[in-house]
């Protein structure tokens, strides 16, 4: 059972931090969707790479919500 | 002692054999005839311009890139695909490069001395993530909102935001006066400017905004809707 009188200001704002990252993780997808929009409107040698970059921005935004989780 | 020579250039200059003008002539004829008759248009009219295929990665001004497009028909080519000039950049990136620096002058300034390691770490990892995300979507706005000139039409190409996107069409041969506005300090140096192009439908304008050379785009349009009408009084 969580005791809440433990409950630190730093527990708080890793938490809102958590909650934050997890909506930002959110805005790596829809870029990803968007991406993918623009890559069907013009068919250029670059798409290939924009897609990649931008998975991987959201594999990092992921990675930080872990980061975050076990390191604060 | 002298070196042996390891390659002599030889005395005559090697010329390739002239093309016969009238054969090239009756080709042209020939084709124009054909279904293929807008590539002979399209050559004249580049030739005339002295206009050649160039094509880059993130360049601004390309001339027969080769690139397919969104709803592209297949008798369609594209002509001139063009991107606000690069120029256009510099507000985001020098924004982008303060926000790079920002977390290490706040730091030499002492003031996240009480602040935990880990709570640092994440927060500046977070930073950079978020000065990333605003550059990349930045430069996808820049790199995919994009004016393409074809055989048959105009297409506008825009991009205002997330998933908004804005696609404007217009026959060559349904625009009525095209036109270009340069001015300024910056523009008259990086030669970009903005074109209009009048059409007769409910939505009057398309328009291709900083882009470079202004006044060859319009020329090329002109001189393609010329060639169209020329060919629809023709009754081809």
């Amino acid at each position: 059972m969580i005791n809440i009188y433990n409950i630190t200001a730093f527990d708080i704002v890793k938490w809102f931090s958590v909650v934050g990252l997890i909506m930002y993780s959110a805005f790596a997808a829809v870029v990803i969707r968007q991406v993918m929009t623009m890559n069907e409107s013009v068919k250029d040698p670059l798409n290939s790479i924009i897609l990649l970059v931008s998975i991987a921005h959201l594999i990092l935004s992921l990675l930080l919500i872990v980061v975050a989780i076990v390191l604060l | 002692m002298s070196m042996p020579d390891v390659y002599e250039a030889p005395k005559k200059p090697i010329t390739t054999p002239p093309v016969e003008d009238s054969a090239k002539r009756e080709f042209n004829e020939d084709l124009r005839q054909s279904r293929d008759w807008w590539k002979v248009v399209v050559d004249e009219v580049l030739e005339a311009m002295g206009e050649y295929p160039r094509s880059a990665v993130l360049g601004a001004y390309n001339v027969r890139p080769g690139h397919k497009f969104f709803t592209q028909q297949e008798d369609e080519e594209v002509i001139m695909l063009l991107r606000a000039h690069p120029i256009t950049n510099v507000g985001w990136i020098l924004l982008t490069i303060f926000m790079l620096i920002l977390p290490m002058a706040l730091e030499l300034t002492g003031i996240f001395k009480s602040v935990p390691g880990g709570f640092m770490f994440v927060g500046k990892v977070t930073w950079y993530l978020m000065t990333f995300a605003y550059s990349f979507e930045k430069f996808l706005f820049w790199y995919y909102s994009v004016f393409i000139i074809t055989n048959e039409r105009l297409v506008d190409i825009d991009f205002y935001n997330f998933m908004f996107r804005v696609i404007t069409y217009a026959n060559l041969n349904h625009i009525e006066e095209p036109a270009s506005v340069t001015g300024g300090f910056i523009r008259s140096v990086f030669q970009y400017g903005n074109v209009w192009v009048t059409t007769a439908s409910e939505k009057p304008t398309v328009e291709a905004l900083g882009v470079p050379y202004p006044d060859k785009v319009v020329d090329l349009i002109s001189r393609l809707s010329e060639e169209l009408e020329k060919r629809r009084e023709q009754g081809k």
